[in-house]
This record gives structure tokens, sequence and C-alpha cells, in this order.
């Protein structure tokens, strides 16, 4: 098993115009993410008991119409972040693919996560996302473009804190032959990484709000 | 106050009383399975099939097409909106389903094929679309949908190919050049059948333990009161093809029941199809 997630950088309040933004890289693959709102709602959109997320994924190719990505993100974040607290209003996610080296999915949501905080939302928990890929019977966390072209079966986990502290699972996409014991090796792989990223959360956002001492 | 008017204004107070007695409010059990209705060659093409079960009704129609052969993708999957299903939905549920075809969990590429009359190879491949109507949208379409493509697959029929094209020919293959001949008919070599099982967690926040309550193929009314909900593909020896999973759930043994249960209900239609 490959248990280590490739290095994160994360540049937050990226973009001007938008509320909140973040650029994060996880190893070599890039996005950027930012968020606007809670803002106003067309008529024919608003809901009235709850905020109306707007996810759009953007890869840096292709067709960008639909993207099997906004799914999970929507589902994630509706559970991460309490919409009842701002009805009749929206927020608007963008994630922009810039380079993919795989685990697009995982950075996709992790740079959401961190556009959402720099934009001040109240959370109920935090999220992060794991891939994990099967390359020959061997699992292989936050695998590279490479990795993940060469892999059997590919997993998207999308973790948020538990009321203990430890990651609990959140969503979950799991496409290729498995078997229980793989998805539960695979969770179990996803669990430590999660916590990395949370302390990685807590690090940036720590740096963010820190006094300046120069 | 009647049970419609309490239906209406605390759902959950009104399902958790039923949850909590291990039934729906239909009087189904909590993992009882419902029935599954399929009728094949019903809509055109060269393949069809309806299905109808959890108050999801949906047609399958196959249409085929020859190309050469290339590494292109060769079934195109299109579940077309409705008045039930939105175009982000059903653009979801087609980029949901594709991987299920290039992982080869319905079909091979290999056995896509043209066949002439004596069943030999060609080097011309068959190309599908798969259109998927939904006629009736009460549950969870992806199990209704997984069950009428394997159904239209294994509806469908292809004539043979007559290619007037010699091997040692090195120039390109002619539209002309390629005939269907109907008076032989050949059927798809598919793989085992997929099952897809719908499931949703439920958790009694009144009692003490708060538990978590497994729902097998809960409707829309019992879905919005569920904590996580999980749809499992069940493939070749029992293996998972796909899952997803939306919501938080705490114990992964849970994941493992969902799998076992659908394992079981493919067992069942494997033994249905090897009856009939």
């Amino acid at each position: 098993m490959a248990a280590r997630i490739r290095e994160m950088r994360c540049e937050l309040s990226f973009l001007k115009n938008a509320d909140g933004s973040a650029c994060f890289s996880q190893g070599s693959t890039c996005v950027w993410a930012s968020c606007s709102g809670p803002g106003d709602v067309h008529a024919s959109r608003a809901n009235e008991e709850a905020m109306t997320l707007d996810i759009s994924y953007r890869a840096n190719c292709g067709d960008n119409k639909f993207n099997v990505l906004n799914n999970i993100i929507q589902s994630t974040m509706s559970k991460a972040i309490n919409l009842e607290l701002f009805p009749h209003t929206a927020i608007t996610v963008t994630i922009h693919g810039i380079q993919d080296d795989g685990s697009m999915g995982a950075a996709a949501i992790n740079s959401a996560c961190f556009a959402l905080l720099d934009n001040g939302m109240p959370f109920e928990t935090v999220f992060c996302g794991i891939q994990i890929v099967r390359v020959k019977d061997e699992l292989i966390i936050d695998p590279t473009a490479k990795q993940e072209a060469a892999s059997t079966g590919k997993i998207l986990f999308a973790a948020c804190k538990g009321a203990d502290g430890y990651p609990e699972m959140c969503s979950m996409d799991a496409i290729g032959q498995w078997d229980y014991i793989q998805l539960e090796a695979a969770w179990s792989l996803a669990q430590p990484s999660a916590s990395a990223i949370f302390d990685f959360y807590r690090t940036v956002m720590k740096r963010k709000h820190s006094v300046d001492e120069r | 106050m009647s049970s419609e008017v309490l239906r209406g204004i605390d759902p959950l107070g009104y399902l958790t009383t039923f949850f909590r007695e291990g039934v729906f409010p239909d009087g189904r059990g909590l993992l009882d399975e419902q029935k599954l209705v399929f009728k094949q060659g019903e809509c055109g093409g060269v393949g069809s099939s309806v299905v109808s079960t959890q108050g999801v009704t949906v047609s399958c129609t196959i249409e085929a097409s020859v190309s050469l052969v290339s590494d292109g993708q060769l079934i195109n999957i299109q579940i077309e909106p409705s008045q039930q299903l939105s175009e982000k939905e059903a653009e979801d549920f087609n980029n949901l389903l594709l991987p299920l075809f290039t992982n080869g969990s319905f079909i091979l590429r290999e056995n896509l094929r043209c066949l002439d009359v004596n069943g030999k190879a060609l080097p011309l491949e068959w190309q599908f679309l798969i259109t998927v109507k939904v006629l009736c949208l009460e549950g969870n379409l992806l199990d209704a949908v997984v069950c009428a493509i394997g159904a239209a697959l294994a509806d469908t029929k292809l004539p043979s190919i007559v290619l007037n094209h010699s091997e040692g020919d090195e120039s390109a293959i002619e539209k002309s050049q390629i005939q269907a001949d109907y008076g032989t008919i050949h059927k798809l070599i598919l793989e085992e059948p997929l099952m897809c099982c719908s499931f949703g967690v439920f958790v009694d926040n009144d009692s003490k333990k708060k538990s978590e309550i497994l729902l097998m193929t809960p409707d829309i009314e019992a879905t919005s009161v569920c904590r996580a909900t999980c749809s499992v593909v069940i493939g070749k020896g029992d293996r998972i093809a796909l899952v997803r999973e939306r919501g938080r759930i705490t114990s992964f043994s849970l994941l493992k029941k969902m799998c076992q249960i659908t394992a079981e209900r493919r067992h069942k239609l494997v033994e249905a199809l090897r009856t009939a």
C-alpha cells in the first residue's frame, strides 16, 4: 500500500472578485476554486427553507456542461454546511481544473472547502477528498495521472470530521471490480490522510488569521 | 389528528414510528425486496426492455450501427430528461453508468465485433446507442436503469455482416462494401447480469443508542428523512462494480450488509433467468 499523499500547497483569497477563493495544488495537480454568496437568487431557483447550492466543476479540456464531480461536491457541501441558515439565497462555487496530474476529484473537493473557509461560511464540519486507486492489487492513495490510467478500480472518498474528531465518511464513489475487504482497506488507508488534510486546513487558516509579526 | 395530516406536517415523526417497528408505512419489511417486472423486445431497436420496480418504470432501447475497428467509445448511453428528471440529473446518471461499459461490467469490448454468417469476426465493430426513457419516477432510478440495460442487452439480436472486401486488400473499407444479412442472427455474449440495489440509512435521534437503521429501496418520502443513501451495483463473482454513497455513515459494516443483500438478490435473478 502506498499511504502518503503528495505535498499540498494553498493560497487563499487568490481571486480578487470572488468572496472566497483558493489556489490549491496536490503534487502537480492544481485547481482554482472560487465562491460567491450567499447572495440573491432568481425566484425560480429560490428555496424557502434553505440556501441553493450552485456547484460547477470545469475541467481544463473537453465539454464542461456537466461533470460527474459536481454531484459528489454538491452532496458533500450540503452535509457540511447548514443550508437552513441562509434561506432564499444562493452560493455559487466554481472549481477550475488547471493542471491534471491525477486525483483531480480529491483536489476539487479540498479546494472547494478552502474557498468556503476563505469566504467565512459557517461550517457544521469541514470536509476533504481522498482518491484511491488499485493497481495490480495494490492500493495507491492520491495517485498520479499515470497511476490512474493504469488502475483497475477507483474510489473517491469525501470525509468530514466526526464528533470525536476522527474522519467520518461523508460520500463515496467507487468504480471498478472491488470486494468489500478492499473497500474497507481503502477507507482505513484514507482515514490518516483525511486527518493530515484537516491538519493542513488548520495550518493554512492559522496563517491567514495570524497577525503579521514583521 | 389523522395520520395523513401527521404525515404532512411531521414526516420524520410519522415515519420514525414505522421504522422502529421494522416496517415501511405500506407494511413492507425494512429489508424486504420489491417486485421486479421486465418485458423484452417491445420498444423497437435491435434490443429493448421495459422494467418496473419500486415505483420506477423505464424503457430502454438499443440502436446499433457498424464502425471500423478503433479505440473509440463503442457504447453511448442517453437517459432522456423528463418532467420528473432534470437535464442535470439525467446527465449525472449518464456519467455514472458509462464506466460500467468502459470497464466491461455489462459486456466486453471484444464481444462487440461484427460477425459474418459463419460466426467469424470481421474488422468491424458494433456501436450502440442506448436510450433510456423514464416513464415513472417514484423511487430510485439507478436500480431500474441497470436492470433495464441488462435486459435490453440480453434481448439484442444482431444480423450477420457480409463484407465485400478481401483480407489482403489494404484500401479503406467503403460503406457500400458492408451489408447486413438478416438471415443469420447473432446474440450478444454478455457478462453475468448486474444487480443494483439502493438503500437508505435512517438514524433514530429519539432513541438512546441513536442506532443506524438500514432501509432497502426506500421511496422518495423515506429517502427524504434518511441521513445517508447508497446505491450498490454487484456483478460477476459478487464483485462490487459500482458504489455511490451520499451522506454520513459512521459504521462501515453497513456497507458490507448492503453488498451482501445486493449479492443475494443478484443470485435470485441469475437463478430466475436460468430457470426461465
